[in-house]
């Protein structure tokens, strides 16, 4: 829920989420608010959530990538993964996909995909350019791709780092 | 060896008829700083210049969606014929500011300062398992704004603007199709703006 969402939406029993959300954070942080301030509102949401991530923080050892937040657990799945819900048997479900491994930024030390299900699914349908199979090590996704976005060919210069 | 860049077809170009072409996008798109791209981390398939597989940002960033209605936004390109070199492609983007408030109307100042961006959308048209339904536009040389108006008469005082290829600039190829492992992973990441946690 964003800021202008909280200033301005009431519940269905009338009561303004701006009134209960100041009651939660004042009971939660113990300090003066000023309802009338916009970039104070957004201040203490942002400060909220941070709060509430925090308290929400997985133990299971697996990080998400944040743009993978929130990914379906498998094709069809209403069950949407992100740091705060993710368990072992998520992560291997997600690790056991194709190219799982990318989604992660980090995974506990000792833990291994088990082996990789059978693609029985359009999800699984992709260019056979980009079938590779998908490396051990956790790495950012990004390490484990084939080439760089810009290559020397694209700018017609022989020196790609001419572009940095 | 010298690597002989003029390549011709490799392959047949066929019409898959349990995809016939649909027009449109889908009608929310990200924006994105082209200066927020990491453009090491960010690949392209080492056989397939125009596919995208992996649109990462630098630490700490994100792109910003731009919400529409129906086909409000849009995306076109063209060839861009060089006489003695590989021809090149102008990218352009139209979108629409609906709400001309003052927040909406400083983002929409900053993007006339000078900037380059990315855009990524969604086509209404996906592909054999949705495999082609996302473009980015910009990739390589980064989109300009080239329009921005508004009028109280025309067009519901909306604000109304364009970003393309500048001429001379123009890119390398056509909107490179992304793909990050699945279609399911693709939007998720572009639903999430495809923020970088800061490291």
């Amino acid at each position: 829920m964003d800021i202008s969402t909280i200033a301005s939406g009431v519940t269905t029993d009338g009561v303004r989420y701006l009134q209960l959300f100041l009651t939660e954070y004042t009971s939660i942080f113990s300090e003066t608010v000023n309802p009338s301030c916009n970039k104070c509102l957004s201040n203490y949401l942002s400060k909220y959530k941070r709060h509430v991530m925090s308290k929400n923080q997985n133990t299971s050892g697996y990080v998400l990538h944040a743009k993978y937040e929130n990914i379906p657990l498998e094709f069809g799945s209403p069950i949407l993964v992100n740091n705060s819900n993710i368990t072992e048997e998520y992560a291997q479900t997600l690790l056991s996909q194709d190219e799982g491994e990318r989604y992660f930024y980090s995974i506990p030390d000792g833990a291994e995909a088990k082996p990789k299900a059978p693609a029985k699914t359009k999800e699984s349908a992709k260019p056979k350019a980009t079938q590779a199979k998908a490396p051990k090590e956790t790495k950012p996704a990004a390490e484990k791709e084939s080439e760089p976005l810009i290559k020397a060919e694209d700018l017609n210069v022989n020196d790609a780092a001419v572009i940095e | 060896m010298a690597v002989d860049c003029t390549s011709g077809l490799t392959e047949d170009i066929l019409f898959d008829c349990y995809n016939a072409p649909v027009g449109g996008i889908e009608q929310d798109v990200v924006l994105i700083n082209k200066n927020d791209v990491d453009v090491v981390a960010t690949t392209t398939d080492a056989n397939n210049r125009t596919l995208i597989t992996n649109l990462q940002l630098k630490p700490g960033k994100t792109g910003y969606k731009l919400t529409g209605v129906k086909q409000s936004n849009g995306k076109a390109w063209e060839l861009v014929k060089k006489e003695n070199a590989p021809d090149k492609f102008k990218h352009t983007f139209s979108g629409v500011i609906f709400n001309p408030g003052a927040e909406n109307k400083l983002q929409a100042d900053n993007l006339s300062r000078g900037g380059s961006y990315l855009v990524v959308v969604e086509q209404k048209w996906k592909g054999a398992g949705n495999i082609d339904a996302f473009e980015v536009l910009g990739a390589i040389s980064g989109m300009e704004l080239s329009t921005m108006t508004n009028n109280s008469k025309e067009n519901d005082n909306m604000i109304m603007f364009e970003l393309s290829s500048v001429d001379g600039f123009e890119e390398p190829t056509m909107p490179k199709t992304l793909l990050e492992v699945s279609y399911a992973a693709t939007k998720t990441a572009f639903d999430n703006n495809f923020v970088q946690a800061a490291i």
